[in-house]
């Protein structure tokens, strides 16, 4: 990082031909707010106890001060700009918290996803799977005593399969009995002997 | 034209919408210089989504399934195509990850830059290549650039100083600020793998009285899974935010400048928008894609026209309405079936046609109707579901399932009658769906952008 640093303000023409310069007027005008900021004192000087009070994981202030006047000038803020990448999105980066237990089991959702990723039709039967999750949490609203959230296994066998599916008609049956029970009226469709 | 697009930015945090901190100076003396709509709606609350409605103006469940895996078809025809037909050239530089051509949104840019699928580029990586395409166009060319950041969206810490520049100080927890990630936070705790905790994994569906319920059950059983967090952390989280909104501001700021010195200001117009805002605990949780909350559905809109007179629209508009205000300034006609209406009257000072609400559609299986009287959303049910009119008609409406609403449920009747009618006239979901790569998926997953169990 330092290195990077020194690099861009003593060599001006190795920064990326399509990157502008620290001394670019433009930035320098888009960057004096943030110097202000730093400058919690207002006496028109950012010293290196203001810019410490905002350090994270960036250089020293006496790796800024380029000219080691004591002071973080427009240049140098702008130097400091350029020089530190933010792309961090590497997942693996994400979390400093996950090396605290063991590797955690398989994700639950592992095969949804997978199917979601592949396409095709057993879409229809993750959005029936999605139906029949849904029907359960508007039963268990109304009688807390049924199981929330629902078996998982009932819907994984569901999520292959479609709305004629002898497993799924199973599970629509017993979803509209719950349903009238609660003093709820079923959605039409579903159940398809219903329907003859 | 510039469109920037500024990923996860909320309206509330830019001082042309209220705040007062100070956050956006840059964003602030731009918006002095232009028309401000106060109320603009995104349709959608992923990246992905959003821009697939910002640049065909549908609605996501027209386009594609509205799930985090989606990807553009190759129709209907997008700004950027309608564009080139009219001889603009047009060039987009963008930060990646969802905004990148595995999720087709590259389509219709003669030039398009992404740090690739599973990046999270900022206007670090998408601002000087496109400011330095712009310049290269040969004088007299039209030309279209859209350019995109991640600067404000997750992880929220950006390079020092700017990521700790709105830093309220230490939290109660102790956790050091790399280890405070909004994602793994639900109410009070940071969980260390939530989407591991089978129990946690189940609370994709927005914050509400069940999912604090089973929180509880399973931080239980989480043990040291799991870290407490007081005021202090959660303020930290909304300070580490803010600082990004003040690293995207600079970048800003430097791109306005640039064209103000090239002299290109003066014949350039300048859109600046967010794909969507962010939930800062107010309901629980940080992120965008659980929630159609105003904080994620409120999107700062501004647009500077060379000549136009600057001024704030307190009328409510919709993102999908840039795509017609974009092709009317350049004189172009837009393709058939788009649902967005151009804003070039208010641009001018006239006033726009009122609307009945505002339709948007959630990443987690949630479809909402924000309308004067407060906003009714109905979740639980992929909106774009072909269930989803049936099962909408049949929930109770003081079920779970409406639970994230404002308006109460004696209101609510009227309002789901209007989102019915609202939801059947689009057109239905393709059949045939084009998928991002598992790989990516995985990759998404492990940012925290999980999709519901269906």
């Amino acid at each position: 990082m330092i290195l990077a640093l020194l690099a861009c303000a003593v060599q001006a023409a190795d920064v990326p031909a399509e990157r502008p310069s620290p001394a670019d007027p433009a930035l320098l005008t888009a960057l004096a707010p943030t110097l202000s900021r730093l400058d919690a004192d207002h006496d028109g000087r950012v010293v290196a106890a203001e810019y410490d009070a905002h350090l994270w994981h960036g250089p020293a202030f006496a790796d800024v001060d380029l000219d080691h006047d004591g002071m973080l000038g427009p240049i140098e803020l702008a130097t400091l700009f350029l020089a530190q990448d933010p792309s961090t999105f590497d997942p693996d980066e994400r979390n400093p918290l996950a090396g605290l237990a063991a590797a955690p089991p398989p994700p639950p959702m592992e095969p949804a996803l997978r199917q979601a990723a592949a396409g095709g039709p057993e879409v229809q039967g993750m959005l029936l799977a999605g139906v029949m999750q849904w029907m359960e949490a508007e039963v268990h609203a109304k009688d807390p005593s049924r199981p929330l959230p629902p078996d998982p296994a009932l819907y994984a066998a569901t999520r292959a399969g479609r709305l004629d599916d002898a497993r799924a008609q199973a599970v629509f049956r017993q979803l509209r009995d719950a349903w009238t029970a609660e003093g709820l009226t079923f959605p039409e469709g579903f159940v398809l002997d219903s329907r003859r | 034209m510039l469109l920037v697009s500024i990923d996860t930015l909320r309206a509330d945090h830019l001082g042309a919408y209220g705040d007062t901190r100070g956050l956006s100076p840059n964003l602030d003396a731009f918006a002095r210089d232009a028309v401000v709509f106060d109320h603009a709606w995104a349709q959608a609350n992923t990246t992905v989504l959003s821009h697939a409605s910002l640049f065909t103006s549908r609605m996501p469940s027209e386009l594609t399934r509205v799930a985090s895996s989606s990807v553009l078809p190759k129709t209907p025809p997008t700004l950027a195509e309608v564009l080139s037909v009219y001889g603009y050239a047009t060039g987009g530089f963008t930060g990646g990850g969802m905004l990148d051509p595995c999720r087709g949104l590259d389509r219709g840019f003669g030039t398009f830059r992404s740090p690739g699928c599973t990046a999270g580029g900022t206007f670090y990586d998408s601002a000087p290549p496109a400011l330095a395409w712009l310049e290269a166009q040969p004088a007299g060319t039209h030309s279209f650039v859209f350019v995109h950041g991640y600067d404000v969206h997750e992880p929220y810490l950006k390079p020092s100083p700017w990521g700790r520049l709105f830093d309220p100080g230490d939290g109660e927890s102790g956790l050091i600020p790399e280890a405070l990630q909004p994602h793994l936070v639900f109410g009070r705790h940071l969980f260390r793998d939530p989407i591991a905790d089978p129990g946690i994994a189940n609370l994709v569906r927005p914050w509400d009285e069940h999912a604090q319920q089973l929180a509880e059950t399973h931080l239980a059983a989480a043990g040291d899974r799991a870290v407490a967090l007081g005021d202090g952390d959660l303020a930290r989280l909304r300070g580490f935010y803010a600082g990004g909104v003040a690293y995207a501001d600079a970048w800003f700021g430097w791109m306005l400048e640039r064209l103000r010195a090239s002299g290109r200001l003066d014949h350039t117009v300048v859109i600046v928008l967010s794909d969507h805002g962010e939930t800062l605990g107010e309901d629980g949780r940080f992120g965008h894609s659980h929630s159609l909350a105003d904080a994620v559905t409120h999107v700062p809109l501004m647009i500077r026209v060379p000549g136009a007179t600057p001024r704030h629209v307190a009328e409510d508009v919709e993102l999908v309405d840039v795509l017609p205000t974009v092709l009317e300034l350049a004189g172009a006609t837009p393709p058939a079936g788009i649902v967005g209406s151009s804003l070039v009257p208010a641009l001018h000072g006239g006033a726009l046609a009122p609307r009945a609400g505002f339709y948007a559609e959630g990443n987690e299986a949630a479809v909402s109707w924000r309308t004067p009287e407060g906003r009714l959303t109905f979740a639980g049910v992929e909106a774009s579901s072909p269930y989803l009119p049936l099962l909408l008609e049949a929930a109770p409406l003081d079920g779970p399932s409406f639970d994230q609403s404002t308006v109460p449920p004696a209101g609510r009747a009227a309002l789901r009658d209007q989102l019915l009618t609202e939801r059947k006239v689009l057109a239905p979901t393709p059949e045939t769906l084009e998928r991002v790569d598992a790989g990516v998926v995985e990759a998404m997953r492990r940012r925290g952008y999980w999709e519901k169990q269906q």
